[in-house]
């Protein structure tokens, strides 16, 4: 009942999981739905299958799961346990994990993906394109009709992949830099407006006011200004740099550096010199991660103590200012979250059923709770008893999902992009070039 | 070096067996083969090969042969023309990496007091973990830094800039950073150079009266030229294929595209979505840089063996 | 060829000692300059260490010197770079490919200098022109290659590529050691019957001390340091180097300028003990070694 950690294609496991296979296909096959049948997902009465229901169909002949996932040391550890409890609650089926690293996560999917052959059940990054596989995955709209309502992030279109786990970013704010700046640390900026005034006096305090880092800008702040100025329209039928929505974010970039929102002449090549100055209270803000381990998070309570720091959404734009006439989507969100881990379910499975199931088993409130206590996710799930949390700024930070909405944004953006943007908009803080060459020189790294 | 017994040639002809064991004194074709072969294997399997595969892929686009498409597209690929420029502009700083290390030599072989120490500490970065030295750089060098605060703290606030966040700068801070890595062994290279010249030469210098600089360009410089030679090769194909894990933990070609060099713009296209042609077209005309730098290389070291 | 001789550089100026050390004030400035030097190179890496060792309460009020002393921090990153796993990964590769390279290596070199074949000058040259090669520029066909064999992801298979890329220069000097080596020394084995193999690796290697120290040494030191191979080769994390694992480690969440300092420390503790405790080896090594190429 343990999770081992094997090699996927180990000759043992190899051995071990053919005779699984074998075994289970004549059950299958008795049952007159066969496993290589792809799209299985969409006859009706496999809407219904449970984890529970699984188990019995799965009790005779033990199932042999392999999973691929890119968690570490304690998140590892709390995903072990949630697979060791499907196990128990499921006789027969045991779970064998491989774990890469996130840099070398994908390149790792892609060699499955091109394989036609893998694990079971895959983790995928909200961020990063699993609809960029999904001609290799199982479409489970019909079977995930009971779970829906337990987690937010589906997709408006198909779904192919079972969110469990949300992330983004937020503004962390140091109580103290606020109120030597008199402003009020119970109210921080809500509005651009009122962003610009607090960093106003911020700055004539002699310090930064968003802390962060030439790694951080694309990844963050790119990414959170387009999920205030683009609506999941907008992306229907692709989208270029240029096209008004994703240039207009980067615009709002511009406005920002030249409000010395951000400081070119402090900003350091990576996050942990941002992180530095925010902790030593030379910056007022930090550009938090809403991330899965909530590091960033657990940290600053770590050094800052719980009750010296706030968290608040990013600044809206409005129709006026920063840029009188900016298109600001109705659809648009503060909270720049999308679905941070996912997982999928390959078409090659050979269990796609019991994946499935255990796909949809990370969506109970139980497991959700335990994982987010564990620091391994940040909650997907509308049904956390909040209360429950003990942390005031753990709960501020559940209560902001009501105002989730995912934006295919992170979807759809291709890496030509993301290398583009992290170049071009470190060209950007250093006033190099302004928001429209920016847009053109990344739309012309489209191939 | 060749003594082969012309007398008894011809006399008999050994068994396979005593050829492959080696006791025949006259013949050791067959053992010489066995004793190459397990480098030949690896030598030609993993890197011949693949090199015949690359120029293959080369010609290739999603497997379809498209001749030197991914050539010309290289040519117009801005990035990689200005990795390559990066790389260029990188040389200007060569000769320091040339001329230091020989000064250095050249002092410590005065013997000063514990020349030994010097030498050894000298040296230490080398042994270091490149990517390590580049996260240690990253913090000595960032705007929350030693060299930075103490810049400030001295009144020289205008002068504390984050180098490696700066286009003017970050690709000569890198080369800063391998500088510290790279200065003692060059120094140990000269060190070994020095070694070699006739003592007489300096005692003869001695007697003229000449002093520490006189002897150096008269006697040291003209004697140690062949290591010189020998350590900028080294340098070169170092800076054209050495500072992948300096650039991985400074700056990572950044900011803007300043600091991107071949080798990391090799790396990226390669962990992108690989598309298999191009990245080997990319990576074969590096080749011909270095394999034009190592021929003199070889050359190099072969004449002066002979 | 120069002579197997390997340090010359510890010989003569100990050799000239006695005539010139007198305390003059360019001496003194001399000595000063070097401190200098020696202050520069020092500086960082003490620097890290004593950030590695700061507290959160000493990381919050930004305090300079890290007293007392805290190791939440190191011992933060050990736990998260999998330790010591990729400690023990590390030296599965290093010593792995040393071994192998002593083997395939001195057997190459011996039958290239040593025995009596047509053409071995050619097959010598015609190795050590690979060294011509580096990995970068076949990055692609040789994973492809790798990946063909199945040997992504697998100990052996760094092993063999590891191996394959320190050849050239392995056997260069290898050669380079043999030549000096007087061919009575061969002949003699051979009139007492001895095989190729037994006269190599009873007789030979054990008079080559030297350059099996010079090889192990920087071979060694060159696979631990590397990242660009592990990079590409290895995506499984348990089977992962110490130095790759640890790089990793920078771009995650959460990191300060402490972990990072962390990061570096325990990254470079192995190499900086190997360095004081095989330090003249390692600088004979380089002397010698590098002048031979």
């Amino acid at each position: 009942m343990q999770v081992r950690r094997v090699p996927l294609m180990g000759a043992a496991a190899r051995r071990k999981g053919l005779t699984a296979f074998a075994s289970l296909a004549i059950v299958l096959a008795a049952c007159g739905s066969g496993a290589s049948t792809a799209p299985s997902a969409a006859s009706p009465t496999s809407a219904n299958v449970t984890a529970g229901a699984t188990a019995a169909a799965t009790a005779v002949e033990p199932v042999t799961l392999h999973v691929v996932h890119w968690f570490e040391s304690g998140a590892n550890d709390a995903l072990n346990a949630t697979f060791k409890e499907f196990e128990q609650a499921n006789p027969g089926v045991t779970i064998e994990t491989e774990q890469v690293p996130y840099g070398q996560y994908f390149q790792k999917v892609g060699a499955y993906l091109a394989a036609g052959d893998g694990p079971d059940m895959i983790m995928g990054q909200g961020g990063l394109s699993h609809l960029e596989w999904k001609d290799s995955l199982v479409p489970i709209d019909s079977q995930i009709t009971d779970v829906k309502s337990k987690v937010v992030g589906w997709q408006t279109g198909v779904n192919y992949a079972v969110p469990f786990s949300l992330q983004g970013h937020l503004l962390a704010y140091r109580n103290d830099v606020l109120t030597q700046a008199g402003l009020d640390p119970a109210n921080p900026p809500q509005t651009w407006r009122q962003m610009a005034d607090a960093c106003t006096k911020i700055l004539a305090l002699g310090k930064q006011c968003i802390a962060t880092g030439f790694k951080d800008i694309p990844q963050v702040l790119g990414v959170a200004l387009a999920q205030l100025t683009t609506s999941p329209k907008d992306y229907v039928n692709g989208f270029k740099f240029t096209d008004p929505p994703i240039a207009d974010s980067l615009r709002l970039l511009q406005d920002m550096i030249q409000r010395k929102w951000l400081d070119p002449s402090l900003a350091d090549l990576d996050r942990a010199g941002a992180y530095d100055k925010f902790i030593k209270g030379d910056a007022a803000f930090l550009v938090a991660l809403l991330v899965s381990p909530l590091e960033g998070y657990a940290n600053l309570t770590k050094v800052l103590g719980e009750n010296n720091y706030g968290m608040t959404l990013l600044p809206t734009p409005e129709a006026d200012f920063p840029i009188p006439g900016l298109s600001i989507s109705s659809e648009s969100t503060r909270l720049d979250a999308g679905v941070g881990q996912l997982w999928v379910v390959p078409k090659w499975s050979k269990h796609q059923q019991e994946a499935i199931a255990l796909a949809k088993f990370f969506t109970d409130k139980n497991v959700q709770f335990d994982l987010a206590k564990a620091g391994a996710i940040f909650p997907a799930s509308t049904e956390i008893d909040s209360s429950l949390i003990p942390s005031p700024q753990y709960q501020k930070l559940v209560g902001y999902l009501k105002q989730v909405r995912v934006n295919p944004w992170w979807e759809l953006r291709p890496q030509f992009y993301v290398h583009g943007q992290i170049a071009e908009e470190q060209l950007m803080l250093l006033g190099k070039e302004d928001a429209t060459q920016a847009a053109a020189n990344i739309q012309a790294l489209a191939p | 070096m060749k003594t082969t017994n012309v007398a008894s040639e011809g006399t008999f002809r050994p068994s396979m067996r005593q050829r492959v064991l080696g006791r025949n004194p006259h013949g050791e074709g067959v053992t010489g083969l066995l004793f190459f072969a397990p480098a030949l294997i690896l030598v030609f399997g993993f890197k011949g090969l693949p090199l015949v595969r690359g120029i293959l892929t080369s010609l290739t686009v999603k497997g379809h042969f498209v001749g030197l498409a991914n050539y010309e597209r290289m040519l117009k690929d801005h990035l990689w023309l200005e990795s390559l420029g990066n790389a260029a502009r990188g040389f200007v700083v060569l000769p320091i990496f040339i001329v230091v290390p020989l000064f250095l030599a050249a002092v410590l072989f005065q013997r000063v007091r514990g020349w030994k120490f010097f030498r050894a500490t000298f040296f230490l970065g080398y042994v270091l973990p490149a990517a390590m030295a580049g996260i240690m750089f990253g913090i000595i060098l960032g705007s929350n830094g030693p060299l930075l605060s103490f810049l400030r703290a001295v009144g020289l606030g205008g002068l504390a800039v984050p180098l490696l966040a700066r286009t003017e700068t970050s690709l000569w801070a890198v080369y800063s950073v391998v500088f510290w890595a790279w200065f003692g062994f060059g120094t140990l290279v000269y060190l070994g150079g020095l070694a070699a010249i006739p003592e007489d030469l300096y005692d003869a210098a001695k007697a003229d009266g000449a002093g520490f600089l006189q002897t150096l360009m008269h006697i040291t410089v003209p004697a140690v030229l062949p290591t010189m030679a020998y350590w900028t090769v080294v340098c070169t194909s170092g800076f054209l294929l050495g500072l992948f894990p300096f650039l991985h933990t400074l700056t990572a070609g950044g900011p803007g595209y300043s600091s991107l060099l071949p080798e990391y713009y090799l790396y990226r296209a390669f962990t992108q979505p690989v598309d298999p042609g191009y990245s080997s077209a990319l990576g074969l005309s590096l080749f011909v840089f270095v394999l034009l730098i190592t021929l003199l290389e070889i050359r190099l070291l072969y004449g002066r063996a002979e | 060829m120069a002579s197997p001789t390997v340090a010359p550089s510890e010989r003569t100026p100990a050799g000239r000692r006695a005539q010139r050390s007198r305390l003059r004030p360019g001496r003194i400035a001399v000595f000063i300059f070097l401190s200098l030097i020696t202050v520069a190179v020092l500086f960082p890496i003490a620097y890290v260490f004593n950030e590695s060792l700061i507290s959160a309460a000493g990381l919050r009020n930004g305090t300079l010197l890290a007293i007392p002393p805290s190791l939440d921090s190191l011992s933060e990153v050990w736990r998260r770079s999998g330790m010591p796993l990729s400690f023990i990964n590390s030296l599965i590769y290093s010593s792995g490919s040393v071994i192998a390279l002593w083997v395939v290596g001195s057997m190459a070199a011996y039958a290239g200098t040593k025995l009596k074949m047509k053409g071995r000058n050619a097959l010598l040259f015609g190795i050590v022109l690979f060294l011509a090669l580096p990995f970068q520029t076949i990055l692609y066909p040789l994973f492809a290659q790798i990946k063909d064999l199945g040997w992504v992801n697998e100990r052996y298979g760094l092993i063999v590529v590891m191996t394959a890329f320190g050849l050239p220069v392995t056997i260069f000097q290898f050669a380079a050691y043999f030549r000096s080596l007087p061919n009575e020394v061969v002949e003699a084995a051979k009139i007492d019957g001895a095989s190729a193999l037994r006269t190599l690796f009873q007789v030979i290697l054990p008079m080559s001390m030297p350059v099996l120290a010079i090889t192990g040494v920087l071979n060694a030191i060159w696979t631990w340091n590397a990242i660009y191979l592990p990079l590409i080769l290895i995506t499984k994390r348990d089977n992962q180097t110490m130095v790759v694992t640890l790089a990793q480690l920078v771009g995650e969440s959460g990191v300060t300028n402490t972990t990072a300092a962390s990061i570096a420390v325990l990254g470079m503790l192995p190499m900086v003990i190997f360095f004081l405790i095989a330090q003249r080896t390692i600088i004979k090594g380089m002397a010698s070694g590098a002048v031979r190429g």
